[in-house]
């Protein structure tokens, strides 16, 4: 099977997008270093 | 004192110094100079004359293995087959390549440089993954008051973009590869005045 690369990037940059925004979200709502 | 050679000579002596090609490899090349020989037999030209016209069958060897290495490279881009095919052309004489040579090392450092940020990044990434889960077991780890949740996604994200760079490189080091290539063809082109 030949891997199809770009879906694989696409996947790779929504994880990236979507997993940054998670995190900053929870990072701020929880007092961010605090 | 210069010996000139008839055509079977100088065929047999090119086969000889092409003897490290494949059979199916030096088969054409020599079908080639056969043909040569006999358009120029044809128009009524000497076979010496024919012989001299086309220099010593070491030089043409010599254009014949870094055109045929540069070819090989071409069709399996790889660092060795580059390095060949770019010694072979430096043995043509072509010193001008020394100074691409270091350009052409100082690109190749920062595209390696790439990679082992991508691994970095992904290594970076990997470990945010699991310390929030072993961070309550393990003496000397702390997530630096950041909420274990937020340290969970921020290594996926960092993952995620490690692969991204890793895949970003590997693609700018092929296509750098095939613009070297090039060069390398040009370079051949200049002397040969042939494809």
């Amino acid at each position: 099977m030949k891997l199809n690369m770009e879906k694989i990037v696409y996947w790779l940059f929504t994880i990236m997008i979507v997993s940054f925004i998670i995190g900053g979200i929870i990072f701020l709502i929880s007092g961010g270093f605090g | 004192m210069v010996i000139l050679l008839n055509k079977k000579q100088f065929l047999k002596e090119l086969r000889a110094e092409l003897k490290q090609l494949q059979k199916e490899d030096l088969d054409p090349i020599m079908e080639d100079f056969e043909e040569h020989f006999e358009i120029g037999l044809s128009k009524g030209r000497s076979e010496e004359e024919l012989v001299e016209s086309l220099g010593t069958p070491k030089t043409i060897a010599k254009h014949v293995k870094a055109d045929f290495l540069v070819r090989q490279a071409e069709d399996k881009t790889s660092f060795i087959n580059f390095s060949r095919a770019f010694f072979a052309i430096l043995g043509l004489g072509f010193f001008n390549l020394v100074f691409g040579l270091g350009i052409f090392l100082g690109i190749l450092a920062l595209l390696f440089g790439l990679f082992v940020a991508a691994g970095a990044f992904v290594f970076a990434g990997i470990a945010s993954i699991i310390s929030p889960f072993i961070e309550p077991f393990v003496d000397n780890l702390s997530l630096g008051g950041m909420n274990p949740l937020a340290v969970f996604f921020f290594g996926i994200g960092l993952t995620a973009f490690g692969l991204l760079i890793f895949i970003a490189d590997g693609y700018i080091t092929k296509e750098f590869f095939h613009m070297a290539l090039k060069y390398l063809k040009m370079n051949i082109k200049i002397v040969t005045g042939v494809n």
